[in-house]
């Protein structure tokens, strides 16, 4: 199962939990275990089908542009973490 | 000042064996640019061609009650006026533009106004005639009653309860939860981990601090320029000075709701862009002038308008504090409030995520808040976000360094961030190279070279920017002759058309001037995100790679038809096609060039193509060393040598990777020393001029020294990491501990202008360096 590091500002959702352990071969199927098991948490990740604006999930380390279609391995590391914007 | 080193250094990979890559070429587009016959946005013209100018708010914040354009239509000369309701009512959609969503109606509404102003200088209406002398008096007949309302324009003060409220659709963002309330903040960041105030209770060293930084724009030296064609048959063409074409059709095509297979961007020639350039602010308005006039519309604008009405980056304010355990930094806090100007959407996420990002700490915590006010909307500059929150954070680790006795370059190799370190988010850096940019400035000739006389010091810092992956396509021709053409759909800015050139003839094992690259349209390439993030040699020369895979699969294919074998006997290295001995077959050879003069005859010549979409950050690292005489009459700070070290990977064209570390260090010593918007009473920009804006020029800086170490990236065939905006990171902060090493003080403000560093030594009343 892959592990989900919950940012403090979500915790609430979790009942203070930091790590949850979730099945899913994407991050589509993440993130609806994750809903059935915290409900409100896709809410707060996801609007209009995509993961939220100013937000961006790190996959083992690599943050993912692919956003719900994003692939998760079995023994996946997904962080939540700030949306990158860059210059030149 | 005699120097008996070398002041450009590569320490080269030792396992390194290119031919092309490392080596020099003359730029492919070289003599188009020194000749002046590049094409620029300005240099369009067009059969018919009208002129556009822009009517812009005299207010920092007021409701528009009415604006009344007939008179100015009835002008001679002019063919259209237009005003947000020529843009139709925009959703609060968002877009997703590749590196980064963008609100669609706050989009329209930056490019237009739409019932409110919300920065001087902010568009209203604009004109197209036929010269830009009669759009603009006509502008001058455009009547628009304005409710004037107050302003904010100082972060704090915008956070305030009592704070002139910008938007009353904006409500505060905790990672997806929205206050009930408007508000002018439009998120708060939190991050953490470890166990902080526990942490912070054990340490031996506490030091906190407060810092500013003030509104500094990107200063690209051609203004924002654009030109549309809406024809008859509805099909939209914009030549337009952008970082990203595909981007630039995207934003252009939801603003106006036309279909983006409606749209067609051409890329012109770009005078800079440092992040500015990546939204659009002309082409919709041209666009629409031209489907009102049926003519094509060219807009330009002025170096007031750029400064006025153009992104800059965001001031701040930050409050950051260290606490120590021996010489292991254990606890550490920042707090960042980063101005977003007139729509939520700035650059905390990153400030956030880079402010311990050069650092090993177990124990952190980062609260960061993205703060609406009447400022022209932040746009991303050169590592966005990143250096405010190094100028921070790098002071406070130097003013440590003193308070311990240690040398900074040893407190940071104490506590350097390296493979397996966790950033204080969650994601942990695979190989980087921080501690060889720490190690060659440790013994580099300027940090050993002893700094004598008074009022003089030395200081160094260190910075990081994440490098970014994101989407790149290659098309490769080969031609009859040996040859490539090269198409790629990434702006060049700093020469990368020869850096992803140099990548397909390492892989073709041709010469670099046997690549013709070129950057083509929307229509002509595959989809290419932004030139930005540091990615296109990095993504697009991966993708050129890829392409010349593809090249050298179809070509092994027609080898095998010229020696009747299986192409599964042909094999390529170093530029030759080669049969294998055995099987009773002949042994053959062919150089590239020799087959590629042969694909007539097998079949016809060959396309490849590629388009990649790597999921990763390169991590980029750099230290920087720089000595300062500061002028105790005056403030004046003078820089008397820099030294930038950086981890480039693998450096393709050294001279282009010099060059990216040299401006940034010039960028950056402009906003330690002297850039910043100013503004009075009403909250007008009082310095919109290069004149009053003062950037650094050629007379303000020595040559900077750099030193590019090579520690290869896993995650590209070449190594290659991304070097355009890691050097703007460490510059204020690197200056700002060279005058503390000056004179003893610790400047927390940006800029260190004469007038604050005269102020502040005439607070502590003068006194010895």
């Amino acid at each position: 199962m892959a592990t989900v590091h919950i940012p403090p500002q979500m915790r609430d959702l979790t009942d203070g939990d930091a790590e949850v352990r979730v099945s899913g071969g994407s991050v589509r199927q993440v993130l609806q275990e994750l809903e059935r098991r915290h409900p409100g948490i896709a809410d707060r990740l996801v609007l209009d089908g995509r993961i939220a604006p100013g937000l961006a999930l790190s996959i083992d380390n690599e943050v993912t542009s692919l956003g719900l279609l994003a692939r998760v391995g079995d023994q996946s590391v997904v962080h939540i973490v700030a949306a990158i914007a860059g210059g030149a | 000042m005699d120097r008996d080193f070398n002041p450009a250094q590569v320490l080269r990979d030792p396992s390194d064996s290119y031919k092309v890559l490392g080596t020099r070429p003359v730029r492919h587009d070289g003599v188009d640019k020194v000749t002046g016959r590049a094409v620029y946005g300005d240099d369009v013209r067009l059969p018919g061609l009208l002129h556009g100018s822009v009517l812009r708010s005299p207010h920092a914040h007021a409701s528009i009650k009415s604006i009344d354009t007939s008179r100015a239509q009835e002008h001679p000369g002019v063919l259209a006026v237009a005003t947000s309701e020529d843009f139709g009512e925009l959703e609060n959609k968002i877009g997703n533009l590749g590196e980064g969503p963008v609100n669609l109606a706050h989009l329209g509404a930056n490019c237009l106004a739409a019932r409110k102003v919300l920065y001087k200088g902010h568009p209203v209406a604009a004109i197209a005639a036929r010269s830009v002398h009669e759009a603009r008096a006509a502008l001058s007949l455009i009547e628009v009653e304005y409710e004037p309302l107050p302003s904010v324009t100082w972060v704090l003060d915008a956070m305030k309860e009592d704070a002139p409220l910008l938007h009353h659709d904006v409500f505060t963002d905790k990672m997806g939860k929205k206050a009930t309330k408007p508000s002018n903040v439009g998120c708060h960041l939190h991050f953490e981990r470890g166990d902080v105030d526990a942490a912070f209770g054990d340490c031996d060293l506490v030091v906190e601090r407060e810092f500013k930084t003030a509104s500094v724009h990107q200063g690209y030296i051609e203004p924002h320029v654009s030109t549309a064609h809406w024809n008859s048959d509805g099909h939209i063409t914009v030549w337009t000075s952008t970082q990203g074409a595909f981007t630039a059709r995207q934003q252009t095509a939801e603003v106006l709701q036309v279909p983006i297979s409606q749209v067609t961007v051409v890329p012109c020639e770009i005078g800079g862009g440092f992040g500015g350039k990546i939204p659009i602010y002309l082409e919709p308005v041209c666009a629409v002038l031209s489907r009102k006039s049926g003519r094509p519309v060219k807009m330009r604008m002025a170096r007031d308008e750029v400064f006025e009405a153009t992104g800059p980056t965001p001031g701040s304010f930050m409050r950051v504090k260290i606490g120590m355990k021996g010489t292991k930094i254990h606890a550490a806090e920042a707090w960042l409030a980063y101005d977003a100007g007139a729509f939520p959407g700035g650059m905390i996420g990153p400030g956030c995520m880079c402010v311990f990002s050069c650092y090993d700490i177990e124990n952190a915590r980062v609260d960061g808040y993205d703060v609406c006010m009447n400022k022209p909307k932040t746009q991303a500059y050169r590592a966005p976000g990143a250096t405010q929150a190094a100028f921070a954070m790098e002071s406070v680790v130097d003013e440590i360094s003193g308070k311990l006795g240690i040398d900074p370059v040893e407190l940071r190799l104490a506590n350097a961030a390296k493979e397996g370190t966790k950033r204080v988010d969650g994601p942990v850096y695979p190989r980087v190279g921080l501690v060889e940019t720490l190690e060659a400035a440790r013994s580099h000739d300027h940090y050993k070279s002893d700094l004598e006389g008074p009022w003089r010091g030395r200081g160094v810092a260190s910075g990081f920017w994440f490098n970014i992956g994101l989407k790149s396509s290659a098309t490769v021709h080969c031609n009859p002759d040996g040859t490539v053409t090269l198409l790629e759909g990434s702006t060049d800015i700093g020469g990368t058309r020869t850096s992803v050139a140099m990548q397909l003839a390492e892989t073709l094992g041709i010469g670099a001037m046997d690549v013709k690259p070129q950057v083509a349209d929307t229509d002509s390439v595959g989809y290419t995100d932004v030139t930005g993030g540091s990615r296109v040699t990095f993504a697009t020369g991966m993708a050129a790679h890829e392409a010349g895979r593809d090249l050298i699969r179809q070509m092994s294919e027609r080898a095998a038809v010229i020696w009747e074998c299986d192409v599964a006997e042909v094999s390529f290295a170093d530029g030759t096609f080669s049969r294998r001995d055995g099987e009773g077959g002949e042994e053959c050879s062919s150089s590239f060039k020799e087959l590629a003069g042969r694909l007539l005859e097998t079949g016809g010549l060959i396309t490849a193509r590629a388009s990649v979409n790597p999921q990763v950050s390169t991590n980029g690292f750099g230290t920087h060393v720089c000595d300062v005489e500061v002028d105790p009459e005056t403030g004046k700070v003078t820089i008397l040598r820099y030294t930038a070290i950086q981890d480039a990977g693998k450096a393709i064209h050294p001279s282009y990777v010099e060059g990216q570390m040299q401006g940034g260090a010039v960028q950056g010593i402009g906003w330690a020393l002297n850039e910043e918007y100013i503004f009075d009473d009403d909250d007008h920009m009082t310095n919109p001029t290069m004149l009053d804006y003062r950037m650094p020029t050629a007379l303000d800086v020595p040559m900077i020294d750099t030193v590019i170490v090579e520690v290869p990236n896993p995650g590209h065939p070449f190594g290659v990491r991304g070097v355009g905006e890691t050097p703007i990171v460490a510059p204020p902060a690197a200056v700002a501990n060279a005058i503390a090493a000056a004179t003893g003080l610790r400047m927390t403000e940006l800029p260190m202008s004469p007038p604050r560093v005269c102020a502040a030594l005439l607070e502590r009343g003068g006194g010895d360096s």
